[in-house]
């Protein structure tokens, strides 16, 4: 499969400060979520892949564009939607979005079609014909999206769509993002410090840190933990059922809010978390893979405990 | 050359506001408040000691040539284009302009067109009132002098800021204005080499030979020296060159340079 961006080895420098540091990586269609620290990168990342700063040295691909030499290509294939709060003043919302689809060299009146369209999916229909001065930032944040999707390319870049969204407006979002991946074939790097968005709708992650990466991996992969585990939660007396378990010689870890955790391969212990909890007479409520969490995974990265894949 | 028509579209549509037809008006109505100063002054001078009129026609010509074609130009232009990337950058909207595919040399472009159409008009309307305001005989051809100077400065004229403005963004307007009064006000009148790379003494050489203005022969040997015998095509011609070969330069250095955001802390 070819991977939709890559990169070789690419070094930015800003005078004496490396904010990319040789970064090699392979990122594949669906969502991917680029998380890092303030200061790791990933704008930086995201300026590299749209042109718009040289690279220091490496090489790249976007879209099978070479980076730096096809930008204006990548450019007409890339949404891109800026983390920067950014409105042309005196403008309705319908004018900005058309506006941005001139600029891609769509015709006026196809361009204004899809400003509408654009405008009811990213449902700021009502709003349309109002000045985006007069705009709150929730809707400012769908208006970007709106300008990012509105010449339908088929790589999509968004830094921090969410924030500044209420949850509920959140989850809209996030199931825009999703629709757009899964249903119409785009591909999404999505740039978030919002962990719960990449867990929820990502595919893979790749984590930056000092201008590294640290992570690229899919989230599957990535949560599964070093040890296989399986969490078990019960109605009644856990005791019994941890000195059952125990008696058979499997390696436990009981959860300070409820729960225990057995040591070894989910498949091979589910006959024997049945037969304890037959012989300790509990009921067994839940019982699940454990699984990293994205959280535990960038902290891990951060502290540099990562590695690339 | 689509997505430049948007962004000329986009600005003359942004122009129409109270505050920028104010300014246009403005621009029109500078001349003529001038032009109509003096002649007033000068005409209740001399109705007070019984007297005729003795501007001359060459002395109204200096007049209009500097208050149209040159200052009302250079004024209008510079104010438009210089911030041309400036703006953007400090709105931050820069960066939504310049991921589209050549959004930021349509950027660039688009003001630069919209500008020069934008200051024309104003100009030519305030000569058009001025002249005749004036007084000067040969009215006409006076105003179809300044009419072809104005079609010539302002491309001029704005292409020279939107350069000044790319080179520096964030100090674009100190050096256009530092530009416009050392090179255009002063080195022009310096009768070397130098003087012929400014806009001014193209357009002074070209004013002279149009206008078949009526020099002493004691001051021709002098202004002989100051705009040379260089014929008027060579002046139109190289005026003519300032726009493609300036706006090319501004587009090359805004692609040699990294406008990525206004936030240079961005990481």
């Amino acid at each position: 499969m070819t991977a939709l961006i890559e990169l070789v080895e690419i070094t930015k420098d800003y005078g004496r400060f490396r904010a990319l540091d040789n970064v090699s990586l392979k990122i594949e269609s669906g969502i991917t979520g680029l998380l890092g620290p303030n200061g790791a990168g990933k704008t930086t990342l995201i300026k590299v892949l749209l042109g718009l700063v040289r690279t220091t040295s490496g090489h790249g691909r976007l879209l099978n564009f070479e980076l730096g030499r096809q930008s204006r290509e990548i450019r007409a294939n890339v949404g891109y939607m800026p983390e920067d709060d950014c409105y042309l003043h005196g403008m309705t919302g319908v004018d900005c979005v058309q506006f941005v689809a001139q600029l891609s060299q769509i015709p006026a009146t196809e361009a204004l079609r899809r400003a509408h369209e654009i405008l009811d999916f990213c449902g700021l229909a009502q709003e349309r014909y109002r000045t985006v001065e007069t705009y709150s930032t929730g809707m400012r944040q769908k208006l970007r999206f709106a300008q990012a999707i509105v010449h339908d390319p088929p790589v999509l870049i968004l830094d921090e769509p969410t924030s500044g969204l209420d949850p509920e407006e959140r989850q809209v979002m996030l199931n825009r993002i999703r629709l757009l991946a899964r249903d119409h074939g785009k591909a999404v790097l999505l740039c978030t410090h919002i962990l719960p968005d990449v867990q929820s709708i990502s595919d893979s992650v790749v984590i930056l840190a000092r201008g590294k990466v640290q992570v690229s991996d899919s989230l599957v992969e990535l949560s599964r933990p070093a040890t296989p585990s399986l969490e078990v939660r019960l109605l009644g007396n856990e005791d019994r059922f941890v000195d059952a378990i125990r008696g058979r010689g499997i390696k436990i870890d009981r959860r300070p809010g409820g729960g225990v955790v057995l040591m070894g391969l989910p498949d091979q212990l589910a006959a024997d978390v049945w037969q304890a909890a037959q012989i300790a007479n509990v009921g067994v409520r839940s019982m699940t893979p454990s699984q990293n969490s994205l959280e535990e995974i960038f902290l891990n990265a951060v502290r540099g405990g990562g590695a690339s894949d | 050359m689509g997505n430049v028509g948007a962004v000329f579209m986009f600005e003359w549509k942004r122009s129409l506001t109270l505050p920028r037809m104010a300014w246009w008006l403005v621009l029109a109505g500078f001349p003529i408040f001038i032009i109509g100063v003096i002649r007033f002054s000068i005409n209740a001078s001399m109705r007070e000691n019984g007297l005729p009129d003795p501007t001359p026609r060459e002395l109204w010509i200096g007049f209009l040539f500097a208050l149209g074609p040159m200052l009302v130009t250079m004024l209008g232009t510079m104010l438009w284009v210089t911030p041309a990337l400036s703006a953007e950058l400090e709105r931050r909207s820069w960066v939504y302009l310049s991921v589209r595919p050549n959004g930021g040399t349509a950027v660039l472009v688009g003001k630069y067109l919209a500008a020069v159409t934008w200051v024309i008009p104003p100009v030519l309307l305030g000569l058009a009132v001025a002249v005749p305001l004036s007084g000067a005989s040969n009215g006409w051809q006076i105003w179809w002098t300044m009419a072809r100077l104005v079609l010539l400065s302002t491309p001029a004229y704005a292409a020279v800021y939107l350069l000044l403005g790319t080179i520096m963004p964030r100090r674009g307007m100190v050096l256009a204005v530092g530009y416009s009064l050392l090179f255009e006000l002063v080195i022009s009148f310096v009768p070397a080499v130098i003087n012929k790379l400014t806009v001014h003494h193209r357009l002074q050489a070209l004013l002279l030979q149009w206008c078949e203005l009526d020099i002493p022969p004691e001051f021709m040997s002098g202004a002989i020296s100051l705009i040379g015998n260089t014929p008027p095509w060579q002046h139109v011609a190289i005026l003519l060159l300032y726009p493609p070969v300036l706006v090319t330069a501004s587009i090359g250095i805004l692609r040699a340079c990294e406008f990525s955001s206004s936030a240079e802390s961005d990481v």
